[in-house]
């Protein structure tokens, strides 16, 4: 009797046991996902209302030096928004989007580049919010810029101080021709612009102009060896109502360490640009991702078949249309190579 | 001394259904069944569906076995279906249906190749029941069978598969009185060559019998992709391992059994920088209580499944929801999608799937909203008790229940769903009570009631949906060999829902709003007569009711008349 009193017992210990084992070790544990599943239904359903009004961090900021602003606002729910900084004295506006509760300095970080030209000068400037979640809500606050933000690169042209006598220059004769420096336009960086305009009814080149390395002395265009980190960039306009325009920049290298340039026997990639937006924007090519063209098709480079940017011996830039189609014309800006990422104005 | 014990091939003799055949080496067994049906469908102002559909079938089912000798068996079993209208061999199809080879390694390891329906544990291999057929009177059961039968869905749950099984048992002379062993690998996807790589689910358990009282077991399953089969260096992987426990004791004449399973799950796709690591844990305990026969059986559960938990080959349904109907798929002037209703899942096999779904699926909250996925949907805890009755002279068979879950981790919000069930069904042997009738007369019933709700501080976040079945069936034995059977089942469901819209990893990345008011119901006749066991002649006549007064759908009706005969030899 007692035997089986002691058996019952020990089975029923062992139920115990068993029966909590999983609990206590599962109890334990602690899941991946303790918070919700899926997006918040605040988010989607909850009332929009702003929980800390736009601020900017400093109310001056020195972009020369390098230095940086940041906006911050706080909202009750996820929400799409646009921060729009518009400058007070020119046309020139920075765009930042995004979608979070928070503008905070990761997101809401402004360096002095530029979305819509020209590039952001000295002088006061208007940060205006909006949020997809009420269209009704604007918030506003101003920053003053003291210094312009400098771009980093091997400068090719800017056009601030003339054409450079040793840049080589042909222009067609036909009608209405201008290869001139301007700046009666928005002018995306600095003072000036290239103006590339004409009618050439025989003959697709309208001008070009050539940059060699030369006319940048000793160390020419002084470019790193590695075509995969480095970046073309050139600013570029098409008017609203021309499209027949063809800018075609043209990469001579000096493979064999001659001092010249070979068509015959030495490598010349292309970067033709056609059907451009209108207005002004930048392009940005990486250095290993041009390709030879002949006539605008794609062929094998007549040289070593690689890219060497630090043999590049000239640089030349072709405005051409189709002698068809009349009048054409381009603006060109900012001609720079850089290292690392595309050009950001 | 651990020595090989002899298993039996017992199984093997089993597959021979036909006792004229035994001690024949080849022999035939098969099935065969014709349908025809006349549908009726009545939408009010619906003048572009055609109202009248006719159609059939007829088909053989021939199985050769063979037993080549006494620890071989090889099955092959060809269908031969005609539908109807089909004349001089227009219209017959010609398919190989099953093809299995399975036999005994010297008198101790079993085997199978081919086609083979397997199963482990409701949270690592297991065919969970389709909607709406927890209970079902006989007459729901006419077309049923004939789908389960051409799905390979077997009432003990288990996924038709192909691939390989091996199975080996060890008996021991003291502590441990036996090892039994069960592995598969089977091919669960086959390549394409291009993204697409060869997909296996392997695994197996291992049970170890302490003793007839005491059985403690290991399960391990993985469903994975193989890498160098496709140009897809992507693969995914979903391992599952639980443990079971199975004990029984008695207590001054009460009997008590507990049994346990735990375990964990993975989810990740090598190579593939967007998908997600899913990782939970699950454990569900169990403690049934019983006498005698002369009171009923009570089992309290409690289960906790992670929302991260999955396990593909649990979490299949059989139903896709996202399929059309093959009868009248389009209906009203508008054309638009007929919503799937209890007289589609009953009698449609193209809305079922053989295969598994790496992804949760579409469920249809209107007809089960607290478990779509079985006892391994994600995301849920809590308790349920059940009361089993038999009466010992067989006149009442009861079975009631009830289950309080909630979630574990809110969706959306932190606040919690809360779920409800409550299941009644049963049947009534009246003839148990008349003596002199020697036929027939069953009353069988059932409601479950099903309620899910959340309040939280977003309005729309608020849900409150309760679907309700209740059906009632009769069978009353007419003339020896003749039943008449009617049924008459009604389904509403009412309230809102948020449906969780998830992603191809099974995150949830969006809720989609879901409102019913949904009414249909099914009135069923049926007269049947009994050849024997195996082989039935059915005059059915059925009438579907649908309304839905919160969707775009208009209401319809739909009637059919059928004859059945189904027969297995």
């Amino acid at each position: 009797m007692k035997t089986q009193t002691i058996k019952t017992q020990l089975i029923t210990h062992f139920l115990v046991f068993i029966a909590l084992g999983p609990l206590l070790v599962f109890q334990s544990c602690k899941r991946d996902s303790d918070t919700i599943e899926g997006p918040s239904l605040n988010d989607l359903y909850g009332d929009f209302a702003v929980l800390e009004t736009l601020k900017v961090n400093q109310p001056e900021v020195d972009f020369s030096t390098g230095e940086t602003v940041f906006f911050s606002a706080r909202f009750s729910k996820l929400t799409d928004w646009t921060l729009t900084i518009k400058s007070n004295s020119t046309s020139a506006v920075k765009i930042i989007q995004g979608k979070s509760r928070t503008i905070d300095q990761s997101s809401g970080l402004w360096d002095g580049s530029t979305t819509q030209f020209p590039s952001f000068g000295t002088g006061s400037c208007t940060a205006v919010l909006t949020v997809e979640a009420d269209s009704s809500f604007s918030d506003s606050v101003s920053v003053s810029v003291t210094g312009s933000r400098v771009v980093e690169g091997r400068l090719v042209a800017d056009f601030e101080n003339g054409i450079n006598p040793d840049w080589n220059l042909f222009v067609q004769s036909g009608a209405n021709m201008s290869f001139t420096i301007e700046n009666s336009e928005v002018v995306p960086h600095g003072a000036n612009y290239f103006d590339m305009a004409g009618e050439v009814n025989w003959d697709y080149l309208i001008g070009l102009i050539d940059f060699p390395a030369t006319a940048y002395g000793a160390n020419g265009f002084d470019l790193p060896s590695n075509p995969s980190d480095l970046y073309f960039n050139v600013v570029l306009y098409r008017p609203d109502t021309l499209t027949n325009g063809i800018v075609l920049f043209q990469f001579k290298e000096d493979d064999n360490d001659d001092g010249n340039f070979t068509e015959a026997n030495e490598d010349m990639y292309s970067l033709e640009l056609k059907n451009l937006d209108a207005g002004w924007q930048i392009v940005s090519m990486k250095y290993s991702d041009m390709i030879a063209l002949v006539n605008g098709s794609p062929s094998s480079p007549n040289g070593n078949g690689q890219h060497n940017p630090d043999k590049l011996h000239t640089l030349s830039c072709l405005f051409l249309a189709n002698p068809a189609t009349g009048y054409s014309k381009a603006l060109m800006d900012f001609v720079i190579f850089t290292e690392g990422n595309p050009l950001s104005l | 001394m651990i020595r090989v014990s002899y298993i039996t091939i017992a199984v093997l003799l089993a597959l021979a259904p036909n006792a004229f055949a035994q001690g024949k080496k080849v022999w035939a067994s098969g099935a065969a069944r014709s349908v025809f049906q006349q549908n009726t469908i009545a939408s009010e102002g619906d003048t572009v569906t055609p109202q009248k559909l006719n159609g059939g079938h007829a088909l053989v089912d021939i199985a050769f076995n063979a037993k080549p000798n006494s620890k071989t068996f090889v099955h092959g079993m060809v269908r031969v279906r005609n539908d109807f209208g089909g004349f001089w061999g227009s219209g017959i199809t010609f398919d190989m249906r099953q093809l299995y080879l399975k036999g005994l390694v010297r008198d101790a390891i079993r085997y199978q190749l081919g086609d083979i329906n397997y199963k482990l544990t409701p949270y690592t291999f297991y065919n969970n029941l389709e909607e709406l057929s927890t209970h079902q009177s006989e007459a729901l059961n006419i077309y049923r069978e004939l789908v389960r039968y051409d799905l390979f869905y077997t009432d003990d749950n288990t996924w038709r598969q192909q691939g390989a099984a091996v199975d080996f048992g060890l008996l021991f002379p003291k502590l441990v009185k036996e090892l039994e062993v069960n592995t598969f690998v089977f091919r669960n996807r086959p390549t394409d060559f291009g993204q697409q790589s060869d997909r296996i689910f392997f695994g197996g358990n291992g049970t170890l019998v302490q003793n007839n009282n005491l059985v403690f077991g290991v399960n391990y399953i993985d469903l994975m992709d193989i890498k160098g089969t496709s140009r897809s260096n992507m693969a995914l992987h979903n391992p599952v391992v639980t443990g079971t426990v199975n004990a029984k004791t008695k207590v001054k004449s009460i009997n008590l059994e507990f049994k346990s399973e735990s375990g964990i799950s993975e989810l990740y796709v090598l190579n593939d920088p967007d998908a997600a690591e899913l990782r939970d844990y699950f454990f569900d305990l169990d403690l049934s209580i019983s006498k005698d026969k002369k009171l009923p059986s009570l089992t309290v559960n409690y289960l906790n499944v992670g929302p991260q938990f999955r396990s593909i080959g649990a979490q299949s349904k059989r139903i896709n929801f996202d399929a059309l109907n093959l009868l009248y798929p389009r209906y009203g002037n508008a054309q638009m999608v007929r919503p799937l209703t209890q007289l589609d899942m009953m009698q449609d096999a193209s809305l079922y799937q053989i295969d598994f779904s790496p992804e949760l699926q579409a469920f249809a909250p209107q007809y089960d909203n607290v478990q779509p996925y079985g006892k391994a949907t994600p995301n849920r805890q809590g308790f349920a008790i059940e009361l089993d009755y038999t009466s010992p002279n067989k006149l009442i068979d009861i079975e009631a229940s009830y289950q309080g879950l909630s979630e574990i981790v809110g969706q959306g919000v932190e606040d919690l769903r809360s779920f409800s069930t409550i299941n009644v069904n049963g049947k009534f042997r009246i003839d148990t009570l008349i003596p002199t009738f020697k036929r027939a007369l069953e009353l069988s019933y059932g409601l479950i009631t099903r309620n899910t709700t959340r309040s939280t501080a977003i309005a729309e976040g608020n849900l409150d949906l309760t679907s309700t079945l209740a059906d009632i069936g009769i069978k009353i034995g007419v003339a020896t060999d003749f039943d008449l059977l009617a049924n008459y089942r009604m389904i509403n469901a009412s309230g809102n829902e948020l449906i969780g819209a998830r992603n191809t990893y099974t995150e949830i990345v969006d809720f989609d709003p879901f409102q019913t008011e949904m009414q249909q119901s099914i009135l069923m006749l049926a007269l049947r007569y009994t050849f024997d066991d195996e082989n039935h002649l059915n005059i059915v006549w059925q009438k579907l009711n649908y309304e839905d007064s919160a969707s775009e759908n208009p209401s319809f009706d739909l009637s059919q008349f059928g004859i059945v005969y189904s027969m297995k030899f």
